[in-house]
């Protein structure tokens, strides 16, 4: 299954304003407890790590963990100043890693 | 069930080992004993049987088979102590005993003499 | 009854044409339909030949041995049943199967169906116009249309939208667009689905629906595609076991998305296969929207809802808030606890059929009781089910006992539980059209 990533951040703020980011990945989250039908346990694949960061600053970061349900969201919030963009980066436990971004133009 | 009972009986009475659970069930075989012989007296209205029977059609077809089996024709006996089994959760189906929760004892009478009499 | 009384040998309402003919030629009275026909049975028509209407139509007849005359209206000659229309989606039986005619209500219960559409009632002369300008007069009438799609309740959707990206939310043609644009799709194509609001018809169908789609492409070996579930609801019927299920039998394939994560449904745009939300653009090569729902036209017409859109009904009887001598009975009344699903209409209708016998003949009344049970198919032989039983308390219809199926029960029991659903069917046919399916 592809792992594609979804955000949403506001085209346009004002200085100063706090914005709302939301970011979403398409992702089984195997969490390594499971069994199969012939009772052989299924091997965790997870995003075990997701950051943002804009204009190359850090904005938010987390780890996640095995319990966290498939497909996860996040969604926080950001105090933005000037234009610029948000780079989003998820990482699997296979070590591949997802990429998004998004421009925002602040007057 | 009269049989079980008895057998169950004979077997404690003789001091061989009785099955786990085989008490508990040897009583609910009584329960459901006394229980068809007091429903079974009881007066019905048979346009209240014929009413009460109604919402049963929706799943027991007279051509029922497999996974919901015709009641249509059966004795009114076995009707009385198969909601009995429902009520006291002896009896699994879910549906089954949600609707026998429902039931009065009158309700239980009317609808064995409804389908015993099709 | 003396009001009845009073009414008999009045004859019934006539339109003009039929007065001219009627007037020009005293025999040919015999030859017109009965409806037309000057009798003296109370008269009970029924608008609407589904799971309520063609029940409820069947148990007047039956119960009252020719005391009553029973004229059932529908606006096609067969109906396809939406309860089933998933598993028929699946592959596990054909239309056929789920298309029943009303030859049986006619020729073994002496109904009288007419094709037709109702298009308005005259509550004070208690008659139903059809479209072509045929008056029926009642003495009690049933209202059973069903639901509408409200369509303008998604922005860029529509009835000729719905050509294209169907609701299949009503039996027969959009069951079969949604049928033949589901087995036409490739690997690595992706459905968007959007879910209703409640209320609708068939709380856990969306999500069986989902399942089935689920099991044609896991069928065909598709593993790139997948189904994005959109919906404005944060929680849904059976959702544990409809989730637990997709992740046992489709890992990956299934994304379910509520209001937290997409905010607002903002619009379809089906020439471009997308849904926009509050959160992102969902692409598809298939749209199954299934827009908020309301009690069928009729019902509208003839005011019976509320601002609801719905019908308030008398939860002891099934009778219209709005109106003695018309009851409404199905998707379009509010029935309290009750799901809309053709077990309740079917249940609804007896109580119904009930207490206008007593009204019309005299025959007993009994409290009303009520009962439906929804199963749902998840995967092959992976059956649940949720239903309750109901009494009238309060002045609503409320449950008495509940039941539903658990998160991790043997297969044996699913599989069961799937068999019971098939022998419903077949049985619940025969309860409502009098045939055997």
């Amino acid at each position: 299954m592809s792992s594609r990533p979804r955000v949403s951040v506001p085209a346009t703020a004002a200085s100063g304003d706090i914005i709302e980011i939301k970011a979403l990945i398409s992702h089984t989250m195997e969490s390594g407890q499971r069994r199969d039908a012939s009772g052989n346990r299924i091997p965790r694949k997870i995003i075990n790590a997701f950051a943002c960061t804009f204009n190359g600053e850090p904005v938010f970061s987390c780890a996640i963990e095995p319990a966290v349900a498939a497909n996860p969201f996040l969604s926080f919030s950001a105090r933005v100043t000037e234009s610029g963009t948000f780079r989003f980066t998820w990482t699997d436990d296979d070590g591949s890693v997802f990429e998004a971004e998004e421009a925002i133009e602040v007057s | 069930m009269v049989k079980v009972f008895i057998t169950l009986a004979a077997a404690m009475l003789a001091g061989l080992p009785v099955p786990a659970g085989a008490e508990e069930k040897a009583g609910a075989a009584a329960d459901v004993e006394a229980y068809v012989q007091r429903v079974s007296e009881l007066a019905v209205d048979p346009a209240y049987g014929d009413y009460l029977s109604s919402p049963c059609t929706s799943c027991h077809g007279a051509n029922a088979a497999g996974g919901i089996p015709a009641i249509q024709g059966q004795p009114a006996e076995a009707i009385i102590a198969a909601l009995y089994e429902y009520k006291s959760e002896v009896r699994e189906n879910a549906v089954m005993r949600s609707v026998a929760s429902a039931l009065s004892d009158e309700d239980v009478a009317a609808l064995a003499a409804h389908f015993s009499q099709q | 009854m003396t009001l009845i009384k009073d009414r008999r040998g009045a004859g019934p309402l006539l339109t003009r044409r039929t007065f001219g003919l009627l007037a020009g030629a005293g025999a040919a009275t015999l030859a017109l339909p009965s409806y037309l026909r000057a009798q003296d049975k109370p008269r009970v028509v029924v608008i609407g030949g589904g799971a309520g209407g063609a029940t409820a139509a069947r148990y007047l007849a039956k119960d009252s041995d020719g005391a009553l005359d029973v004229t059932l209206i529908n606006n096609t000659e067969t109906y396809t049943t939406c309860f089933f229309s998933n598993i028929y989606l699946g592959g596990y039986r054909d239309l056929q199967s789920i298309t029943h005619g009303y030859d049986a209500l006619v020729s073994q219960y002496g109904i009288n169906k007419v094709t037709g559409t109702a298009v308005a009632i005259d509550r004070d002369a208690k008659t139903v116009r059809l479209e072509d300008g045929t008056d029926i007069a009642y003495d009690r009438l049933v209202v059973a249309p069903g639901i509408d799609i409200i369509y303008d309740s998604i922005a860029g959707y529509s009835e000729e939208a719905a050509e294209t990206a169907p609701h299949a939310w009503k039996g027969g043609p959009q069951t079969e667009i949604l049928k033949t644009r589901l087995d036409a799709l490739e690997d690595g194509q992706n459905i968007v689905m959007v879910t209703p609001p409640n209320p609708y018809r068939c709380p856990p169908g969306p999500y069986e629906r989902v399942s089935m789609m689920a099991h044609v492409l896991k069928a065909k070996g598709y593993t790139q595609s997948k189904i994005f579930v959109l919906d404005p609801k944060e929680t849904f019927s059976k959702q544990a076991l409809f989730q637990e299920g997709w992740e046992t039998h489709y890992p990956g394939m299934v994304e379910w998305y509520g209001p937290d994560v997409i905010g607002e449904i903002a619009g379809v745009d089906v020439a471009a296969g997308a849904v926009e939300t509050g959160f992102d653009t969902f692409e598809g090569a298939l749209l199954n929207i299934i827009p908020a729902q309301r009690a069928g036209a009729i019902a509208v017409e003839a005011d019976l809802v509320n601002e609801t859109g719905f019908c308030p009904i008398d939860a002891a009887s099934m009778k219209s808030s709005a109106d003695e001598n018309i009851y409404v009975i199905g998707d379009a009344s509010i029935a309290g606890d009750m799901p809309k699903s053709g077990f309740s209409a079917n249940s609804q209708a007896k109580v119904a059929a009930m207490s206008i016998r007593a009204e019309l003949t005299g025959s007993s009344a009994f409290p009303a009781r009520y009962a439906n049970t929804c199963w749902s198919l998840i995967e092959t032989d992976d059956g649940v089910k949720v239903g309750a039983q109901y009494e009238p308390a309060e002045g609503k219809i409320t449950a008495t006992s509940t039941f539903v199926s658990q998160p991790g029960e043997t297969a044996e029991l699913r599989k069961e539980t799937y068999e019971e659903s098939v022998v419903w069917y077949d049985s619940m046919i025969a309860d409502t059209f009098g045939i055997t399916a």
